[in-house]
């Protein structure tokens, strides 16, 4: 089976896999130069020029194959183009994803033209995804105005809408973010689509009260989608802030099976060192969490030594 | 008995008759349902390939009954123009969820055999990253953000250096075959107001699951109930149909569930 080709280079799978690979490309090269700044035993001259070249050359490959990534908006934002954005983002013709990314633009330049454009783009006739990447956009947006439109946006009719707003409201970062998603998680006339986004949001916010109201939520909200949001959102947060937790939850007689699988598989994907807190689970009782255990350890180290202590599923 | 009279009586008759002949029954026999306009239903089974020029990219994914996706992948980057050559290999894992009218994907992403070269110099790295996508229907699209961390490691400094890779958006168009079309197919025996039986449920790329069937009738409501459960021991689809049966033809009236890792739920009040 094959994939439909796009006839827009910025479209298809690469646009999933060739970011990430791009954004290793540009990172292998920063963190040449960064090891190449302290190396003790510096390359010739003429070696660490071509390096430096490379540098400056490759990595703007991303940006000339795809403008769509935050990490080239410097690139992108250097010559802010409000019109020329407008124009695209409204453009029917143009690719959605490369509309998207104009939207996103749009709402981090923040101007009052700017603005203007969005709140009318939000009330015409936009595809959903612009409409939730511009609310994304506004949470990177320095127009104070900004927050009470994600405010107002993640109480919406639209959905999708909505979800973006959340996500904007988790890079805003702040404690008013974390309150509205708060409220949002825990009031059940919230839409689920947006409540279980608001979950994962919090996971993304950086402060003590968000990874509370996820705790909480964990064990007040009995909603399995919900419940599974809240369990990934705190494997969203560093493994070192939520280790207590995840032992307390995964050694409580009181959770089902099922939670503590939901639990090993959000820790498996957590920033840190997680391998040995996932190794104490491959002997516990129930079969299904010590498969999961052994599951998560396999794919974090696919040697075949990795979990050969642990029972069988 | 005068002309009229029979006229009315025999119009009458006729009516009541029609109206018995379109009543609904307890299912029975075979019955064949395309589902999609329900609610959709994703497998993202698939081979996604790309290639630019520069960058050559190929990951294979298969998803489960559960919603489960395991795959792979490889990529070469060749870029002569900077003298940067790379390729590696990835282990993806990751599943599918739906809450409400959201479906998610989240994928994680292992490249563990990271080599290459730049100007000359030798480079390997190992990265893991995290990618979490919502599903456009409208669009047939994965539209997400990705991030995630790289260990690199430069011999000929002898440095390895772990790097965060920043949160980015991410994009990607659906195979044609991930259409989100399913269907179902139930051979049903009645027994009395009971009913009982087999069915599969068919994924428009060919995948098939083994159902079991199970119902009851009520002539009260003239409606039946149906409940399709995996045939073997697992667990990963359960639905429950309430439908009118005329003909052989099933008029779905509701549906509500799971398969493939994601809620499924239809309701002709609801939509």
């Amino acid at each position: 089976m094959k994939s439909n080709s796009s006839a827009n280079p910025s479209d298809g799978i690469r646009s999933k896999v060739f970011w990430p690979v791009a954004l290793l490309l540009v990172a292998v090269l920063i963190a040449i130069a960064f090891v190449h700044s302290r190396s003790r035993t510096p390359p010739p001259a003429p070696s660490e020029e071509s390096v430096a070249t490379a540098i400056s050359n490759v990595a703007t490959i991303p940006y000339r194959a795809t403008p769509s990534h935050p990490s080239h908006q410097t690139l992108f934002e250097a010559e802010p183009e409000t019109a020329r954005l407008i124009s695209v983002m409204l453009d029917k013709s143009v690719a959605l994803q490369v509309r998207r990314q104009a939207a996103r633009s749009l709402a981090k330049i923040g101007t009052e033209e700017a603005m203007a454009a969005l709140k009318s783009a939000l009330t015409n006739d936009n595809p959903p995804y612009v409409k939730a990447a511009l609310a994304e956009g506004l949470g990177q947006c320095p127009n104070p105005e900004s927050a009470d439109l994600l405010r107002q946006l993640v109480n919406g009719k639209d959905e999708t809408t909505a979800r973006g707003a959340v996500r904007g409201l988790a890079a805003r970062g702040d404690a008013d973010a974390a309150n509205t998603l708060g409220n949002l998680l825990f009031n059940d006339q919230t839409p689920l689509s947006v409540r279980t986004e608001a979950a994962l949001g919090l996971g993304d916010v950086d402060l003590p009260t968000a990874q509370d109201l996820l705790m909480r939520a964990v064990t007040q909200i009995h909603d399995e989608d919900i419940l599974e949001s809240a369990i990934d959102g705190l494997g969203r947060r560093p493994f070192s802030e939520t280790e207590d937790f995840f032992r307390n939850y995964l050694n409580s007689p009181d959770v089902p099976a099922d939670a503590k699988v939901l639990a090993i598989e959000a820790v498996r994907d957590a920033d840190g060192d997680v391998a040995p807190f996932l190794s104490t689970y491959l002997n516990d009782a129930n079969p299904d969490v010590r498969a999961a255990a052994k599951s998560a350890l396999d794919f974090l180290d696919p040697t075949p030594t990795n979990s050969t202590a642990g029972k069988s599923g | 008995m005068t002309t009229p009279f029979k006229i009315k009586l025999f119009t009458l008759m006729f009516l009541v008759a029609n109206v018995l002949t379109l009543r609904a029954e307890n299912i029975s026999g075979s019955y064949s349902n395309d589902c999609t306009s329900l609610v959709k239903l994703w497998d993202l089974t698939g081979t996604y390939t790309e290639d630019n020029g520069i960058e050559t990219e190929s990951i294979t994914m298969n998803m489960d009954a559960n919603g489960v996706i395991t795959g792979n992948g490889h990529f070469d980057l060749t870029d002569d123009a900077d003298s940067v050559y790379l390729a590696g290999d990835a282990n993806i894992s990751g599943k599918v969820t739906s809450a409400g009218k959201v479906t998610r994907v989240k994928l994680t992403l292992k490249i563990t055999s990271g080599t290459g070269t730049v100007t000359g110099y030798d480079v390997t790295f190992l990265s893991t990253l995290n990618e979490s996508f919502e599903v456009d229907d409208l669009d047939r699209m994965l539209i997400g953000k990705a991030s995630g961390k790289i260990k690199l490691t430069v011999p000929a400094f002898g440095k390895t250096r772990s790097v965060p890779v920043p949160t980015g958006s991410v994009a990607a168009n659906l195979p044609d075959e991930v259409d989100g079309n399913w269907g179902l197919t139930m051979d049903a025996t009645p027994n009395g107001t009971k009913t009982g039986g087999t069915g599969v449920l068919n994924l428009s790329n060919g995948k098939t699951i083994d159902l079991g069937v199970t119902g009851t009738y009520s002539s009260k409501n003239d409606q039946s109930k149906i409940s399709l459960k995996n045939a073997d021991s697992s667990k990963s689809v359960a639905l429950s149909i309430v439908g009118q049966s005329i003909s052989n033809n099933l008029s779905i009236l509701s549906l509500k569930g799971k398969a493939l890792g994601q809620k499924l739920q239809y309701s002709t009040k609801t939509k």
